[in-house]
């Protein structure tokens, strides 16, 4: 036999073997779900997100995995609707994920969560904020902070700097579960502080409303500002919309539009527009500055907050893995004990409920960017 | 058969030959064929791929060059500035054309001026931060990366037409198009399918539509980075590995990339190699067996027959050579063998049996002499025994002649006195009861002291008496036995018939002895002899007698009740009757039997016996011109043969 025979029996010994092997390995890999909207045209968040976590599971993977183990990242889209939401969780359970990473908003998860809640399964948001999961212990955890204290400071920040005192509100009753409770509680703040909500008015994203009666509300109840509390895509259209009406008030928005759909799809209309952003895209932070180059090349364009907070959750998520029980039954434990976490922008904490406290932000929207003009500290959360 | 076990026989050794230079060889050479067929058709399909993937551009630049024709004409007509005509034709041309997810008209500040499909909800729309007019020039239309549709999300792609007079003409070109073109190239069963990227990695179709509506960006797949052109490359996608090949779209910089799963690709040449590997093992064991077939009826058995014809040659069987000669070989050298070594067989076997035959008439003759040498020997050892014993018999009739003088003088000489001594004995018993009485008589008035002084003396003097008489006979018994013995007592011989004077020493033996002793009768006929009678019957008597002590001592060791035999039987021959007599009693040592026939010799108690009766016995048979002879062994029984010639 010559060399050459030789060397082409070892190579279909091996590449036999490796196939094998591959099918073996398969067994060490460890299936972490993802949910969240991804079609549709309020999809850029969840898009955004599925992008954060591929990539946080990429760089692990590549950095060796956890403790060895490569993770499989399976994805579902949760179409944005609370019973779909449902579903996705149902199948990404059944397809053997130990954790799942989502949703992109509150309403969905407030649908979905019974579903880990039952299985038992860890469900982290990247960007869920509503209050109303705050201090309960579950199998629901985040890295975004609640906006009880953002909405309260947003509030009054339109009243006191702002200078607002009389303001409309418009909210997407899709994700109720935000918008509502965000839209109540910025409410009270705002009238604690002495404003007027002078409309409240809600609509459905999936109706595809022209929101010209709603902005004929807007305008006749003489609002010297409006809060708009839906999608970027919503935010963007409501707002070209005030301003095709040519009703010249000042616009604000929640944390939830802050992508860059609400510019490209705002126009000129969302100039000066000013909202609550949990994220500045300006950091300096070298971690963060990494973050954004990697994303690019990776997706071929900037991130917004949704991808840094899926990143985020999916780092908050590994570590805790590498700190649990081979077959993850102490998970939850495990983050729970994510304390002073290094993310990209601050350090953070996970306390026994599974919440963080964050710093955020206020921004401006000004020739097409994003543009922070107050840092808002986190203030301790009293009773409730 | 017995093989040397370190030596692999012929058949392991044409296994090893036949599998490790033909088989195996013949396997791998198949086994590499296959590889390469494999690796040969991996190169056909991925050019296969490759013209996939090409007809998939050429399909591209058709749908968007229609695209831009289509956007090119409407421009033609909105630069003619009549709206309400531009109207009319974006409306038949969105549903002519059906790929447009919808069609804008926007004014210079890019503000919606015109929407197909109509809807309020977006008229007026300020769309200058859509990423689409950085590029955008007055030649051509632009072709924006794929994004959502404003309007409804779907996934597409922007073309953009700036107009003369600085406004725009937008069509969203639904991504759907390409995704009904890739479909059709789909093939669910081999897995091999088409997907097109832009420029940055986002997917503009897909197989799974959803991956595509969800803007799914493959920019981490190997071929995505590689742009060297190769014949296909080998990468992993969706933790499969799979194979493709790329074209790229050179007006958008798109790629195309046509896959297939390579387990998927490799099954069927792993299924023509298992068919291989299958057919080839059912081959080799096949053939194999044919040829252990043929080895073993032309080659093994021969050789095998060969040598076991060698080892029963060597043993000195030639008669099963026959069966070597009915066994026909095919081949001819062993024909040859085979042949040659029966005829070797055959010289050999004739030369040993000439051989042999010397032999044996050799050791006849030496047999012969030997037996004539060991006759005369035997006669020489019979006449040297008779001679013996002769000399003994001599011997004994000596000795017994020079006893017989000595104890003839001697009963002579006691004779006398004993008899005074008995008569006078017997007349002073007499004279004592006499004075006895007389002295009674005399006693006064019968005092009876004296009396009884008187009959007490008397009575002891009686009894002394007694024991004088008593000793006298005694004595004269003795004196008689030895005239016996020594032929004093000569009466006349008289024919007799001997079973009567058996069967009365029988009788009386067994009066006392009856208890201890069976005697067995095994003379059938009658025996008559000229003899003593009286004296002949004395011996039979002496023999029964000692035969039943020897017995009593044997059995007495036993238990009480224990039994011994006395056979008795008679032969004869022309001139002399032989009276057998075998007991099963304690026997004789050898000194013992030398010693029998010597007077007073005795192996019993003093008292018991006078050691007499033998030695007359001994010369009442000599008497008779008879002889006694003795057999004994210790433990086991003595036969004593009295031997009496018949006249």
């Amino acid at each position: 036999m010559n060399n050459k025979s030789k060397i082409i029996g070892i190579s279909v010994v091996v590449f036999t073997l490796s196939l094998i092997f591959s099918k073996l390995f398969i067994y060490k890999v460890i299936t972490v779900g993802f949910t969240a909207q991804l079609t549709g045209s309020q999809a850029e968040l969840g898009v955004q997100e599925r992008n954060g976590a591929e990539l946080a599971f990429e760089n692990i993977n590549n950095s060796g995995g956890i403790n060895k183990r490569k993770v499989n990242l399976i994805i579902k889209d949760d179409l944005g609707k609370p019973e779909s939401a449902i579903v996705a969780e149902k199948e990404l359970i059944k397809e053997g994920a130990v954790a799942i990473i989502g949703h992109a908003t509150s309403g969905q998860t407030m649908a979905g969560m019974d579903a880990t809640k039952n299985a038992g399964i860890i469900l982290l948001s990247p960007t869920v904020s509503t209050p109303k999961l705050s201090k309960i212990d579950d199998n629901f955890f985040r890295v975004y902070p609640s906006f009880r204290d953002s909405s309260r400071a947003f509030a009054d920040y339109v009243y006191n700097e702002g200078k607002i005192r009389k303001i409309g509100i418009i909210y997407d009753l899709d994700n109720k579960a935000y918008a509502e409770t965000y839209s109540e509680t910025f409410s009270e703040e705002f009238k604690n502080e002495g404003g007027e909500i002078s409309s409240s008015q809600s609509y459905s994203s999936r109706s595809n409303t022209d929101f010209s009666e709603i902005i004929d509300e807007l305008s006749k109840s003489g609002a010297q500002g409006v809060l708009i509390i839906s999608s970027d895509n919503d935010t963007a259209l409501i707002a070209q919309k005030i301003k095709l009406r040519g009703l010249k008030i000042a616009m604000f928005t929640s944390a939830w539009a802050q992508t860059q759909t609400l510019i490209s799809n705002g126009g000129k209309a969302v100039e000066g527009m000013i909202l609550e952003q949990s994220y500045t895209s300006s950091s300096k932070d070298p971690e963060f500055i990494k973050f954004q180059e990697q994303y690019l090349k990776r997706f071929g364009t900037m991130p917004s907050f949704g991808a840094a907070f899926s990143y985020e959750a999916a780092m908050v998520l590994a570590d805790a893995m590498k700190r649990s029980k081979k077959n993850f039954s102490n998970l939850k434990e495990s983050l729970k004990n994510t304390k002073n976490f290094q993310g990209l922008m601050d350090e953070f904490s996970i306390d026994q409920f599974g919440d963080v406290e964050r710093p955020f932000y206020l921004s401006v929207v000004e020739n097409n960017e994003f543009k922070v003009i107050k840092k808002l500290n986190f203030a301790k959360e009293s009773g409730n | 058969m017995k093989l040397i076990k370190n030596f692999p026989n012929i058949r392991e050794i044409l296994l090893k030959q036949l599998f490790f230079r033909l088989f195996l060889p013949q396997l791998i050479i198949g086994i590499i064929v296959i590889i390469i067929l494999g690796i040969l058709g991996m190169e056909s399909v991925g050019k296969q791929q490759k013209e996939v993937a090409g007809s998939v551009v050429r399909m591209m630049d058709f749908h968007i060059e229609h695209g831009e024709k289509i956007i090119n004409s409407l421009a033609i007509t909105a630069e003619s500035g009549n709206n309400s005509a531009l109207h009319i034709i974006l409306h038949s041309s969105w549903e002519a054309y059906g790929y447009f997810e919808t069609i804008y008209f926007l004014d210079k500040n890019k503000q919606i001026k015109l929407i197909e499909p109509h809807n309020s909800r977006y008229s007026g729309l300020d769309m200058s931060n859509i990423p689409i007019f950085d590029n955008v020039s007055r030649n051509k239309v632009f072709i924006s990366k794929p994004l959502v549709s404003v309007r409804t999300g779907e996934p597409i792609i922007y073309l953009v037409k700036m107009l003369s007079n600085g406004t725009y003409l937008v069509g969203e070109l639904n991504l759907s198009l390409f995704q009904t073109e890739i479909m059709n190239i789909y093939n669910r069963n081999n897995e091999n399918f088409v997907y097109i990227l832009d420029q940055g990695g986002n997917l503009l179709a897909h197989p799974n539509l959803e991956l595509v509506k969800e803007q799914k960006n493959l920019s981490n797949l190997k071929i995505f980075n590689v742009k060297k052109n190769k014949n296909f490359q080998i990468y992993s996608y969706n933790r499969k590995i799979v194979f493709g090949n790329t074209q790229v779209v050179k007006t958008t910089g798109w790629i195309v990339v046509d896959q297939i799963k390579i387990t998927k690709f490799w099954q069927q040449f792993f299924q023509l190699l298992l068919t291989i590997m299958i057919f080839a093992i059912f081959l080799w064991v096949f053939s194999w067996s044919k040829i252990k077939k043929r080895l073993n009826s032309d080659i093994v058995s021969p050789l095998e027959q060969i040598i076991i014809q060698t080892h029963s040659i060597k043993e000195g069987d030639y008669l099963s050579l026959d069966k070597l000669e009915n066994t026909v070989p095919v081949i001819l050298e062993f024909n040859e063998l085979i042949k040659s070594f029966s005829e070797m067989s055959k010289t050999l076997n004739k030369r040993e049996n000439s051989l042999k035959e010397a032999n044996e008439e050799m050791e006849s003759r030496v047999r012969l002499r030997t037996s004539e040498l060991s006759s005369t020997n035997e006669k020489l050892k019979e006449m040297y025994d008779n001679l013996k014993e002769t000399q003994m018999q001599l011997i004994q009739s000596e000795k017994m002649a020079g006893l017989g003088t000595l104890v003839a003088g001697v009963a002579h000489e006691l004779n006398n006195p004993t008899n005074y001594i008995f008569l006078s004995s017997h007349t002073l018993e007499k004279n004592l009861e006499e004075f006895q009485k007389k002295l009674i008589s005399f006693t006064e008035n019968n005092d009876v002291e004296t009396i009884n002084f008187f009959n007490s003396e008397f009575s002891e003097f009686e009894n002394s008496m007694k024991y004088i008489l008593e000793g006298s006979m005694k004595i004269k018994m003795i004196v008689n036995d030895l005239r016996t013995f020594s032929r004093l007592d000569e009466a006349g011989k008289k024919e007799t018939l001997v079973n009567e004077m058996l069967d009365s020493a029988v009788r009386i033996t067994s009066m006392q002895y009856g208890e201890k002793v069976n005697f067995i009768n095994r003379i059938s006929s009658f025996y008559s002899v000229s003899c003593y009678p009286s004296q002949l019957s004395q011996v039979f008597l002496n023999i029964l007698v000692n035969a039943c002590h020897a017995i009593i001592k044997k059995t007495e060791a036993v238990s009480e009740t224990a039994k011994g035999t006395i056979d008795l039987s008679i032969e004869e021959n022309e001139s002399e009757l032989f009276f057998i007599f075998k007991d099963n009693g304690c026997g004789m040592s050898e000194e013992v039997k030398n010693k029998i026939f010597e007077p007073f010799f005795t192996t019993k108690p003093v008292g018991l016996g006078t050691g007499l009766g033998m030695s007359i016995s001994y010369g009442i048979i000599e008497k008779h011109k008879g002889r006694i002879k003795v057999a004994s062994e210790e433990g086991v029984g003595s036969t004593i043969t009295v031997i009496i010639p018949k006249k």
